[in-house]
């Protein structure tokens, strides 16, 4: 029998484990969707439709894993210990599970009741989130996580801005408040894409690509001024659109350009690593990154015009960059989190599989691969509306695979726990 | 300070949490008296604070080439 080690101040494992177990069922309930309606859903970003299946993505899949590995990394990485973390979480984790299936709902039947339940308990969700990262961030960071954690404060503070305009619409939609209805979708859409996901994957990226990819570090210069840039560009570029400046397309393209060098940047420091075998998670950071350029160009590209332009923004930022970052993270977070656990128990060593046996390479390659054919899929919907239904499923399929690789590795870990006690007893 | 009691693990050029997972085995080998040297390509901060919180004591060294060098030994 082993001793059992205590493993410093990391929380318990069902703290983040709900949230990435959760989260990747939510991206297959978007392709789903998609597959239920097909073309209907890829003809404009303003349909119903649309916005319901983009907020399985952002709030289901992205919100939900991002704010399960803050509430991880927060006290381990950075230092911080999140005030009531178990009650944090519980309250966060029910409220994303039961708000975003009421916030689709609201949008597909247009329901004012819907709206304001979803409102209500999205509401409650975010707001302790972002109350307990907030309180953990505002804390004195130490120097070597200080580009880190200075991204990470700017993207609670993108997420909430995000909710504020989110929660306004939710008011319009509900009939309690009058309001410039698509000037906030456009700065609730903004926020939440550049100010909270977008920073976010910059501000990690900074730490864990040099770490995780033995790579070379990132200028400490790049480092330090992209999230604050990011951030006061979007603040000009949130006050031009407000007043209807006609300078808001220069500080768009500003901001377009300094996504366009980190991707640029960070796809050339995974070109250079020292190892040369790449792991799923390399793979996955060159499709994130990828898609983030062409996201850019596309943006960029003066020719392009029409509503599937701004679909398939949508599809390369979403679907290309940000979920295809936060899968890849997951392929980390999610077995680590259980050997590190499990290696804490006091089992025996040669019960306990090691990081890399909990999902097996080839099964991450075979889901990789089919998010890849998603991913091509849903960009070329965009174009030939007839291809949504393929791009659905294969996005669904894409998805549940994932999900179903952590559940397995989840079980596996009870199984041991489980068996480990039987043989105490 | 070399001793055949030491027992010597490099995990320099792994990623993490390889590194992690390897002296977590090695500890289980660590008794009274004897030395865990472990070479390592960066400061192992998380693994600091599980040492001290189970009765390890460990000790950090700079070497050339940006190697850093832990000593762990059990606390008495």
């Amino acid at each position: 029998m082993q001793r059992a080690l205590s493993l410093d101040d990391t929380p318990a494992l069902s703290v983040p484990l709900r949230f990435m177990l959760a989260a990747p069922w939510f991206a297959a309930a978007a392709g789903v969707l998609l597959l239920w309606h097909g073309a209907a859903a890829l003809q404009t970003r303003w349909s119903p439709l649309t916005v319901a299946l983009t907020h399985l993505m952002t709030l289901g899949f992205l919100a939900m894993a991002m704010a399960g590995a803050l509430l991880q990394m927060l006290p381990v990485v950075a230092e911080f210990a999140v005030p009531r973390a178990a009650t944090v979480a519980g309250i966060t984790w029910l409220g994303l599970v039961a708000g975003t299936p009421l916030l689709v709902a609201a949008m597909l039947t247009g329901l004012p009741l819907l709206f304001a339940a979803a409102a209500l308990v999205l509401g409650a969700a975010l707001l302790a989130f972002i109350a307990a990262a907030g309180l953990a961030l505002a804390r004195r960071a130490s120097s070597a996580t200080m580009p880190m954690v200075a991204g990470m404060r700017l993207a609670i503070a993108g997420l909430c801005a995000t909710a504020a305009f989110g929660l306004t619409l939710a008011a319009y939609f509900s009939g309690v408040a009058v309001v410039p209805a698509p000037l906030v979708t456009d700065l609730h859409a903004a926020w939440g894409l550049l100010g909270w996901v977008g920073m976010l994957v910059v501000a990690v990226a900074f730490q864990v690509i040099p770490m995780f990819q033995a790579t070379a570090t990132y200028p400490r210069g790049l480092a330090f001024t992209l999230p604050g840039g990011l951030a006061l560009l979007l603040c000009g570029w949130s006050v031009a659109v407000a007043r209807g400046a006609p300078w808001q397309g220069w500080i768009a393209g500003a901001l377009a350009l300094a996504l366009a060098a980190f991707a640029a940047f960070s796809l050339y420091l995974l070109s250079r690593r020292k190892r040369t075998a790449p792991d799923v998670t390399t793979l996955y950071w060159r499709v994130s990154l990828g898609s983030l350029l062409a996201c850019v160009l596309l943006y960029l590209w003066p020719a392009a015009g029409g509503d599937w332009r701004a679909l398939l923004l949508g599809i390369l930022f979403i679907a290309g960059f940000a979920a295809s970052a936060v899968s890849g993270m997951l392929y980390k977070i999610v077995p680590f989190l259980l050997w590190y656990h499990l290696a804490g128990a006091g089992l025996p060593r040669q019960s306990v599989p090691g990081v890399n046996g909990w999902i097996s390479a080839r099964d991450a390659r075979g889901q990789f691969w089919c998010h890849v054919a998603a991913l091509a899929a849903l960009a070329a919907a965009a174009l030939l509306p007839p291809l949504a239904r393929p791009a659905g499923a294969l996005f669904a399929a894409d998805m549940a695979w994932l999900g179903a690789l952590f559940l397995r590795a989840a079980l596996r870990y009870r199984r041991a726990l489980a068996g480990s006690g039987a043989e105490r007893a | 300070m070399d001793s055949q009691d030491d027992i010597l693990l490099d995990v320099r050029g792994l990623l993490p949490p390889e590194p992690l997972e390897r002296v977590l085995e090695a500890l289980d080998q660590l008794t009274p008296g004897k030395r865990l040297r472990m070479l390592i390509d960066r400061e192992p901060l998380p693994l600091y604070r599980i040492l001290e919180r189970n009765g390890y004591r460990h000790r950090t060294s700079m070497l050339d080439g940006g190697t850093v060098e832990v000593e762990i030994t059990l606390a008495s």
